[in-house]
């Protein structure tokens, strides 16, 4: 017999009563969160929602490493502070860099640049070749080659460095289409307007594959940015989810999505070291609950440049992987009324749009038209 | 061939199918308050930020405070010290080390309206921690409130008064329990008549949980304590709604996340539950508000930068699951009492999850999940079933004498310090993960000779001044009326209290007729060495320990010693019931000793080595003290060790005084064990 059964059920409508009621000259609207993607209804029940995959646990704590001094070094003392994946961002192959990296348990993520010459790519493409146990990724960022060939005027963009980079003697199991649009690329307006040029962007790319005859790999990597608005994070994460693997079913592409999260840098402008680690800590917890599979964290996140302090920033997610209990395979956020409620509301004003990009002739024609200022700020 | 069209597809979506526990359809403000104690939450108001704080003095305090509600908090909670707990003035020749180290020290009503010099009483809400010396605080806050002309019914605060939490757990006790609950029962009476808006009482599981209990164990007995109190309001002749709507919660938030978070939903509908049986014609008599603390326990003395992280993770999960006020722990907690950059971190924390986290737009966000729904329904009928064993065995006042909740309490700790000892629970930065740089923070220091100097001049100064007729006729009337169980005992200290009767005055008057407590010392065995037994270094000890028996003798023999007023012993008792497995003879000092009572004892049970456990920052007068002791009965030969909460920067000047070894928060007990037993044998090779 249930514990509850001398209490009764309520419903939204006895719950909305009783705040009118425990309140003056207020209407249910009052009580709603406004935000760009609908109100948000505390009181209600989520009924309809999002289509989504299992969860995974978050697996990589990552560091992202842009400068190619010391790099080595670098990357012993975030080892040694305990992440077990690393991003190279820019920098040319060398030997050196991974000079007593224990390559078949650390992860590597080799970030190309827009405009690597052939020579580079081949250079880290044999280096991955070479380490039969390798675990990680290569990728180029499309967008950046994008923006930069339409800021320059060039409305014909030249995807031949992208071309070889998929046609490079690279085993398949590492290349992956690349999702990232950071602020350095462009700034959204809003959550669903991030979600939409996203999914507008895969699907850009598939297309961009499929003309060029480029093989569609087995792997999409989405990276995210992540702000302090906690709840929307995760469900931002949700959405953005539920947008690809629906592109993906438009185009009958099996592919594993694989997501990583970052804070937003723009959000620490003369921000305190204290509140750097607060938001640290709220986008790594958001991003375990949301059910990303890696969070990135970068020297740009922090004012001070001490070993000491990358240690701290680092033991973050360690803290909430180890001791928090929150890295768990369970979708804690299944059936979870106002998170789900958040993401429904973001993922479907994103369908909206991406669908209008569509009917437009996509994101590059859009891009091209400047049509997109309704959504982006630049 | 084209691109795709996205023109006629739609987003894909299905329905959600519920889960039902029971539970799911209950909401905020309504019985059995799921999801709120108010129906509306944090849409209306947020949570009080709502810090613990007091050292020194109450000019210093007083200074404190008024910074602290200048930077954004909105609340005060006192910390007294633990002289005025114990009911001692700070001229008492045992509180000596005690006096303005873990709090305020107030000896009279003076103390009290510097402590709230410029904060309008009448404004703000403040919330005290005393449960043992209750009467002469809650009466100096009366009068202090009085003195300022405001009305008592427009007070708003708490007072802790959660006795029963003390024989458990704290053991800042003065009298037995059942002349505690007397008093409790008095209090009861008179706010309820006379203060109306305030809380008389903060049901306690916070001490529980830095004890060692687990969610559903603090959730249980928190609750079935405070159906003992509701059952004492009945018994004095209250209406269930003429207090039960007053009184309020603290739990302990650590940082298992979801299972806090369902500790908070479940407590909130048990409580219902269990006042609903009362017949209440009052709602509210059975919402459950509740403060939080994030746990004190969790944080490390290691690389304390990492508790900034620690400290936010159980906030959020406080916030998550619905608490009315907040305490943040600063990130020297394991370290001192917190350094003013400390406590804005701190404080910072939550103004950091109300205004970024946009938390406060939603009410229980995780309300619904199916995981989250699953864990209240597990912990809630796990403690029920822990409240009914507790109601069958007669009540809470009778589980405690027997001693059942407490040995529960330390069976659980025994066993989480064996699975952190063997590395099965990590700590970042503890037993993985550690840093090789060690980063100072600054800590505050309490210079405790000036604050006692300061005490005890205004101590004389008052005795000098007051009309000591009025005080020793007052005091005779107290003494009998706890004689007579007569008048209520609030009224009767107030009026001391307003001619100036001392804090240690008024306690020794009703310690003439109640007795001072003193609790039968328990220690549970075999639990460590269960979940320990193949581990490595625990061997090492064991065989060490039989090493040190065949070449001295005998066994190991240690005394874990308290000294002070300190009660917190989950530290002594860990100690005492692993060690007790590893091969040691343990003999466990009583609480509350000075360091002539704990020489004395030393030899009585003739023990190689004492084991000083040292909370309260009284180490560096305690140890001296008990060293000279040992020298005046020519056992310098006793060893002696310091384990607890002793700031790095003191460890030096300890070993130059003759302390052996220091052990920290966090040490693991079989490292400590051969390090201490290897000590031992280093010093009886050596005679």
């Amino acid at each position: 017999m249930s514990l509850w059964s001398e209490f009764n059920a309520s419903s939204e409508d006895q719950w909305i009563k009783k705040v009118l009621d425990d309140s003056s000259n207020k209407t249910p609207q009052d009580f709603h969160w406004k935000t760009e993607y609908g109100n948000i209804n505390t009181f209600r029940k989520a009924i309809s929602v999002l289509k989504n995959d299992k969860k995974d646990k978050l697996s990589e704590i990552s560091w992202n490493f842009e400068k190619e001094k010391n790099i080595n070094s670098q990357i012993l003392n975030r080892l040694k502070d305990g992440i077990n994946s690393i991003h190279i961002d820019g920098i040319n192959y060398a030997d050196s860099i991974f000079k007593n990296v224990m390559n078949d348990i650390i992860y590597s993520h080799i970030m190309l640049n827009h405009n690597a010459s052939k020579q580079a790519i081949s250079s880290w493409a044999d280096w991955i070749n070479s380490n039969p146990n390798f675990k990680g990724s290569i990728r180029m960022c499309l967008l950046t080659k994008i923006i930069n060939s339409l800021n320059e005027g060039d409305n014909s963009i030249d995807f031949t460095d992208y071309q070889h980079h998929f046609q490079s003697n690279l085993n398949t199991n590492f290349k992956c289409i690349y999702l990232e649009i950071s602020s350095k690329h462009l700034s959204f307006n809003n959550h669903s307007s991030e979600i939409a040029l996203t999914g507008a962007y895969l699907n850009e790319i598939i297309e961009i594959h499929k003309k060029n005859n480029i093989e569609i790999p087995k792997k999409i990597i989405l990276k995210s940015f992540l702000d302090n608005s906690f709840l929307e994070n995760i469900s931002k994460l949700k959405a953005v989810k539920s947008i690809i693997n629906q592109v993906l079913k438009i185009h009958s592409i099996k592919a594993n999505l694989i997501v990583e999260t970052s804070l937003n840098p723009e959000i620490l402008k003369d921000k305190s070291e204290d509140f750097r680690i607060l938001s640290i800590t709220s986008t790594a917890m958001s991003s375990f609950i949301g059910g990303s599979n890696s969070f990135v964290l970068s020297d740009s996140l922090l004012i001070s440049k001490e070993n000491y302090w990358k240690k701290i920033a680092a033991n973050i997610p360690l803290i909430l992987n180890e001791e928090s209990q929150i890295n768990i395979l369970k979708d804690v956020t299944k059936g979870a009324h106002v998170i789900e409620q958040i993401s429904f509301k973001m993922a479907d004003k994103a369908w909206r749009i991406l669908k209008q990009i569509e009917v437009n002739g996509g994101l590059l024609k859009n891009l091209k038209n400047s049509n997109l200022k309704e959504f982006i700020k630049n | 061939m084209g691109r795709v069209s996205y023109k006629n597809i739609e987003l894909d979506i299905s329905d959600l199918s519920e889960t039902s526990f029971g539970h799911e359809n209950f909401i905020a403000g309504v019985a059995p308050f799921l999801k709120g104690p108010y129906s509306s939450m944090y849409l209306t108001r947020p949570w009080t930020i709502r810090q613990y704080a007091g050292f020194s003095t109450a000019e210093k305090s007083n200074l404190f405070y008024r910074k602290n509600l200048k930077a954004g908090q909105k609340g005060l909670s006192v910390a007294f010290d633990l002289a005025t707990h114990r009911g001692y003035d700070s001229n008492h020749e045992r509180v000596s080390a005690d006096v303005g180290k873990a709090g305020v020290a107030i000896d009279s009503v003076e103390d009290m309206k510097i402590l709230f010099d410029k904060i309008p009483l009448d404004k703000m809400s403040v919330s005290m921690t005393m449960n043992g010396a209750v009467l002469p605080i809650m009466a100096f806050y009366i009068v202090a409130a009085i003195e300022q002309n405001i009305e008592l019914e427009k007070l708003t605060g708490t007072i802790q008064n959660d006795i029963l939490k003390e024989f458990m757990v704290r053991n800042t006790y003065i009298y037995p329990p059942k002349e505690s609950m007397r008093i409790v029962g008095d209090i009861f009476k008179f706010t309820s008549k006379n203060m109306p808006k305030f809380n008389p009482i903060s049901i306690s599981g916070y001490h529980m949980h830095e004890a060692g209990a687990n969610a559903e164990i603090e959730l249980a007995y928190t609750l079935a304590n405070g159906l003992e109190y509701v059952k004492k309001g009945i018994e004095v002749g209250l209406d269930i709604d003429e207090f039960a709507p007053r009184l309020s919660f603290f739990w302990g938030i650590g940082m298992n996340q979801f299972t806090e978070i369902a500790k908070m939903r479940a407590a909130r509908m048990l409580w219902a539950k269990i006042i609903k049986k009362f017949n209440p014609k009052n709602p509210k008599s059975m919402a459950l508000r509740t403060h939080c603390q994030t746990s004190g326990w969790s944080l490390s003395e290691n690389d304390p930068y990492n508790n900034i992280a620690r400290t936010y993770i159980e906030a959020m999960a406080a916030v998550l699951g619905g608490t009315q006020s907040l305490h943040t722990n600063s990130l020297d907690e394991a370290i001192a009492l917190p350094s003013e950059n400390a406590a804005r971190i701190a404080r910072n924390t939550q103004i950091f999850i109300q205004n970024e986290n946009k938390i406060c737009n939603t009410i229980d966000p995780f309300g619904g999940s199916h995981h989250i729904e699953k864990l209240t329904n597990d912990i809630a009928n796990k403690a029920w079933d822990l409240i009914q064993e507790v109601e069958n065995q007669g009540g809470m006042t009778k589980a405690i004498e027997m001693g059942l909740p407490k040995m529960r309490i330390e069976e659980a700790a025994a066993k989480r310090q064996a699975n952190i000892d063997t590395g099965k629970e990590i700590i970042v930065g503890l037993n993985a993960y550690k840093s090789l740089d060690d980063q100072q923070v600054d800590i505050l220091e309490i210079d405790n000779k000036k604050v006692k100097e300061n005490q005890i001049n205004s101590i004389s100064k008052i005795k000098s001044e007051r009309n000591q007729e009025k005080v020793n006729r007052i005091l005779e009337e107290l003494t009998l009326a706890a004689k007579n169980n007569t008048g209520n005992l609030l009224e009767i200290t107030i009026r001391a209290a307003k001619e100036r009767a001392t804090l240690g005055e008024i306690s020794s008057a009703l310690e003439k007729e109640f007795g001072r407590y003193k609790a039968t010392v328990r220690s549970i065995s075999g639990v460590y060495s269960k979940e320990i037994m193949e581990d490595e270094k625990y061997k090492k000890a064991l065989e060490l320990a039989k090493e040190f028996e065949s070449v001295v003798g005998r066994r190991p023999r240690i005394m874990v010693a308290k000294m002070g007023q300190d009660g917190h012993d989950r530290g002594a008792k860990i100690v005492a019931t692993s060690f007790a497995d590893i091969g040691f003879d343990v003999d466990i000092g009583s609480l509350f000793q000075t360091p002539k009572e704990v020489a004395k004892s030393a030899i009585e049970n003739d023990v190689h080595i004492i084991g000083v456990s040292s909370l309260a920052a009284g180490h560096l007068s305690l140890i001296p003290e008990l060293i000279k002791e040992l020298k005046k009965i020519n056992r310098e030969d006793i060893m002696l060790i310091v384990g607890g909460v002793v700031p790095k920067k003191d460890y030096q000047l300890l070993f130059d005084m003759g302390v052996a070894a220091v052990f920290g928060p966090g040490t693991v007990i079989s490292e400590a064990a051969q390090d201490i037993i290897k000590i031992m044998l280093k010093g009886f090779l050596k005679k």
